[in-house]
């Protein structure tokens, strides 16, 4: 369930830090301004690939595990998130999500990951598309900290799915730097970006292993 | 006897039949399922399949109710009333909403539990671990270092955010690793997450194999879909499972008794009307047909607490063989005076040895068809004896003044077919390749199985995998069973994707190892404890699992590991409930293996109590088994009837009298593997059955050729509406009776032809 939510917010991330060059620097940043952004970038999102570090935290124990990862977006084919150490893909589509697994023997396990409820799927899907009105309908969402460094801070709005209490996106003048989701049972995971790299396309191989189908990348 | 005596005597018997069969229950006795498919032996496959049948598998409905396009907000109302609508059902004992949740909810009583359930068999594993790695290092301080290892690797992992909450982890990773081998075989996945329709596990508290079960079940379907209705909440219902397949199956059996009957009632009255002269003198032989089946129903239904209904269907073709023994008495006309008697008593004491075989079978259904056909024809036989016999006219009529000319070259004509029956026998027999399938026994309807495969794959069973069931007096045994299976099967590596409850369930083996060490066990936790603590694991959380963990190395018995694997196999629901059970004191539990297992018959033949079962495979072998046993039974049952037949009509006319059958047979054999490319048991049965209805044609055609005169008239007669009532079975639905219809039709044929073969070669060859 945390992967979902990893990868909606990873979008986010990635969708924030494609146009974090354009948040003019002399003005205070406002929600609005903020939603613009990543409304705009949704808009305009192209395929590309982010290498990231997460960290997770668990109340029983006192460092954070940490895996490296990386994300591969692409308009229509949707998020795949790979973690190479642990020969394991998320793919986020249209269709929702999957894991798979490469397995010892050499042959890869597929399964769904089940949606809690309608409510998650429905707000996955507004955020893959970023649907903006279902995003503020979601989560109450508030921006702190100054231009050059700033915090956008998304509170889920009543009971929301997915155990999440809240979600905070870190962000300086020229990109997004961490993604931070708190989760019940004071649970915590933390997104550090480390570098997103703009690509052409995805090769059949690639579409095969990363995402779902064969849309074309 | 006089014929009055017998008429009054049958009369008699009519009364008292049909005075039983007024209070008959037709809905308990008649059976329209695979139960009586299965041999009544004590095999571990009998067991099981028996068990998965009547037991509790047996008795599960699927139910999903599709909602409309509000599915968000009238789920829960309409989960609601369908649950309290079917709680109050008397036919049924359980209903539960099956969704996400109730996948992983098994675990609820796992991770409760999970002490007695998974530790002896991780303790297991980890003892074998440490074996194989062959250090000296001390197992403490060795599992100290593997359990972190553990830990660590699974917090890293994608499914760690998943997993790792409250009620799940664990500091040994018990219930984790049981959701992640679950889920990683791929052979349960959860239900569908889809809001426009709701599921609903339900146990029926009464045999689904029993009609007014499957009725109550239908009817509680019509009126739970009208309450939603009359409510104004969608929910089309729609429900599969063993009552709902059972129910499509004899409904279409139903339909098909009647048609088939109807066909060959007609055939045979066509082909009457269109051959007698005068036509009302078939009247006589209604008489003997309704006693015939009236005979073969009650001796069946006085024989056996339940009948299938296939032998039912199959008994439709006393319709064809019955009307014969009329005929032969009707229109037996050159035979000698008393001849027909005689010859009928030959017929039908060959015939009744023929069917006499099959009760000996350990199938019920041929048992029955045994009984219904054997007495049937006996019932024919009585009730012709009170019909007028034709051959006391004939002998007056002594036919172009050959009546006492024989037949010069009898010996010759034998011979010449024996010969054709070995060259025959010699290319084809070794060709036979039999092969069954117990679809020929089913008359499915296949949009009904279609929509059961369907939404049992929406409740997530997944259809791919060989299951293989390891029986033992206890869960443990069983367990025991399963693992040693798999052990032999695939060394100690068994591949990830095999799902095997044995994997993590304790088996008595890895019971009695904690039992072996649980002095030492306390210690090599204190370990294990104090090295998580060392490496950042915070104590408070896992403090007290540890401290059950050791409470029960110490006092586990097997006795309180045994109670809650039983306890945990009935809170097991949806695809997992066919993962163990128990019935009939033994235990089981399933394994499934998916890819290529190609040793695997050599290492079952090890293991006595592991049988690979699905339901297609356990019957198909049933009637492989049982058409050995017929072939053997068969074979000895008509060598008999040949020294009858040599005996009472003296070896030169014997031999040509079975050389008809044997020949006809032969070709019937080359007809259906020509058509079908196999054989299997129903040719087998038409072949029996065909050949004792040859033998009489050939004895009657052989007695009066053999005194100068033409074949009689009730030959020819018999054979046409015996032909075209077997033909008539060629409409089935169901394959095995279409075999048998076409069988038996190409043996009557094919001995007809060679009759009037004989009769042509006869007039040539009659002494001057």
């Amino acid at each position: 369930m945390m992967n979902k939510l990893f990868a909606t917010l990873a979008l986010v991330c990635v969708a924030l830090s494609a146009r974090s060059e354009e948040v003019p620097s002399e003005v205070s940043l406002s929600v609005e301004a903020a939603m613009d952004i990543l409304d705009e970038r949704a808009q305009n999102m192209g395929t590309r690939e982010v290498r990231f570090v997460e960290k997770r935290i668990f109340p029983f124990r006192s460092k954070a595990a940490t895996v490296e990862g990386k994300v591969r977006l692409s308009d229509s084919l949707g998020v795949s998130i790979e973690y190479p150490d642990k020969d394991a893909v998320l793919v986020i589509d249209d269709e929702g999500l999957i894991m798979r697994r490469l397995k010892d023997n050499g042959r890869v396990r597929e399964r769904k990951v089940a949606l809690e409820d309608a409510a998650f799927a429905g707000l996955m899907a507004s955020v893959m598309k970023f649907d903006r009105e279902e995003l503020d309908e979601a989560f109450n969402i508030s921006v702190g900290g100054t231009p050059t460094d700033w915090v956008l801070k998304l509170i889920p709005r009543g009971e929301y799915s997915g155990k999440v209490v809240g979600a905070s996106i870190h962000a300086d003048a020229e990109k997004v730097n961490e993604v931070r989701i708190d989760l019940e049972g004071s649970r915590e995971i933390v997104i550090e970006i480390i570098e997103e790299t703009p690509v052409e396309g995805f090769g059949p191989d690639e579409i095969e292993t990363y995402f779902r189908g064969e849309k074309g990348g | 006897m006089s014929r009055r005596v017998i008429q009054g005597m049958l009369l008699a018997a009519v009364l008292l039949a049909i005075g039983y069969l007024s209070q008959v229950d037709w809905n308990s006795k008649i059976e329209a399922d695979v139960s009586s498919l299965i041999p009544d032996d004590d095999s571990a496959e009998t067991k099981v399949f028996r068990s998965l049948i009547s037991d509790r598998q047996g008795r599960i409905v699927y139910l999903k109710a599709v909602l409309g396009e509000d599915a968000q907000e009238t789920g829960d109302l309409v989960s609601e009333m369908v649950v309290k609508n079917w709680t109050q059902s008397p036919i049924v004992k359980s209903i539960e909403r099956y969704d996400e949740g109730s996948f992983q909810g098994f675990m609820s009583y796992a991770g409760k539990h999970r002490i007695e359930l998974l530790f002896p068999e991780w303790f297991a594993d980890k003892r074998l671990a440490y074996d194989q790695s062959e250090g000296d290092e001390p197992f403490g301080h060795w599992l100290s270092r593997s359990v972190e290892s553990d830990l660590d690797q699974f917090l890293e992992s994608p499914e760690a955010m998943e997993l790792a909450r409250e009620g799940i982890v664990d500091p040994l990773l018990l219930v984790v690793r049981a959701i992640l081998k679950l889920e990683g075989s791929g052979q349960f996945e959860g239900a569908e997450s889809d809001p426009s329709k709701v599921l609903f596990w339900i146990e029926l508290s009464e045999s689904p194999l029993q009609p007014k079960t499957q009725e109550a079940l239908a009817q509680l379907v019509s009126d739970t879909s009208s309450k939603l209705a009359a409510s104004g909440l969608p929910g089309q219902l729609e429900y599969a499972g063993l009552a709902r397949l059972a129910e499509a199956s004899r409904n279409r059996i139903h339909r098909d008794i009647g048609k088939v009957n109807g066909i060959s009632f007609g055939l045979v009255l066509a082909v009457s009307l269109l051959l007698v002269r005068p036509p009302w003198r078939l009247l006589y032989a209604l008489p003997v047909m309704g006693f015939s089946l009236l005979s073969g129903l009650v001796a069946t239904l006085l024989s056996f607490n339940e009948v299938s209904v296939v032998v039912v269907v199959i008994g439709s073709i006393l319709i064809g063989t019955s009307i014969d023994y009329a005929f032969h008495t009707l229109f037996s006309d050159g035979i000698k005076r008393g001849g027909t008697r005689k010859l009928l008593t030959i017929a039908c004491g060959s015939t009744v040895v023929g069917f006499a075989i099959l009760i000996a079978a350990d199938m019920p259904v041929i048992r029955q068809i045994g009984v219904f056909v054997g007495s049937g024809l006996v019932g024919a036989f009585f009730a012709s004896m009170a019909l007028p016999a034709k051959d006391e006219n004939v002998a007056r009529m002594s036919r172009n003044g050959s009546g006492n000319k024989s037949f010069r070259r009898i010996g010759f004509a034998s011979l010449a077919i024996w010969l054709g029956v070995l060259l025959i026998g010699i290319v084809f027999v070794p060709r036979i390749q039999w092969k069954e399938d117990i679809r020929n026994l089913e008359a499915p309807n296949p949009s009904v199985v279609a929509n059961d495969l369907s939404l049992r794959g929406e409740f997530g069973a997944n259809a791919s995998g060989q299951a293989f069931f390891a029986m033992g007096s206890s869960y443990l045994e069983a367990l025991q069973e399963q693992k040693e299976f798999l052990s032999d099967l695939m060394g100690s590596g068994v591949p990830p994707d095999v799902f095997s409850p044995s994997q993590l369930l304790p088996s008595s083996e890895s019971v009695r190892l904690v039992a072996q060490f649980s002095d030492e066990i306390p210690n090599w936790l204190n370990q294990v404890e104090e090295r998580l603590l060392e490496s950042g694991y915070e104590g408070d959380r896992f403090g007290r699992f540890f401290d059950e963990a050791r409470a029960f190395a110490s006092t586990e018995s097997e006795r309180e590991v045994e109670d809650h694997l039983a306890l945990f196999s009935e809170r097991l629901t949806g695809p997992l409930a066919l993962a163990m059970g128990e019935g009939n004191g033994e235990a089981w539990v399933v394994s499934v293996l998916e890819g290529d297992i190609g040793r695997v018959d050599a290492v079952l033949e090890s293991h006595p109590s592991v049988v690979r079962l699905s339901q297609k495979e356990m019957l198909d072998k049933s009637l492989a088994h049982l058409r050995d046993g017929i072939l053997k039974h068969g074979i000895g049952g008509m060598l008999a009837v040949s020294a009858v037949v040599l005996i009472w009509v003296r070896p030169r006319r014997g031999m040509l009298v079975l050389s008809v059958p044997a020949f006809a047979v032969l070709i019937a054999l080359v007809v259906g593997m020509t058509l079908g490319g196999t054989l299997n048991l129903f040719h087998l049965i038409a072949c029996l059955l065909g050949g004792v209805i040859s033998l009489d044609y050939a004895l009657f055609a052989v007695d009066a050729l053999d005194d100068g005169r033409r074949v009689p008239f009730s030959v020819w007669l018999s054979g046409a509406t015996t032909g075209a009532s077997f033909l008539a079975l060629s409409t089935s639905y169901i394959g095995g009776v279409r075999d048998l219809g076409l069988t038996v039709f190409a043996v009557t044929a094919s001995s007809l032809v060679l009759v009037f073969c004989l009769q042509k070669w006869g007039r040539l060859n009659l002494e001057k």
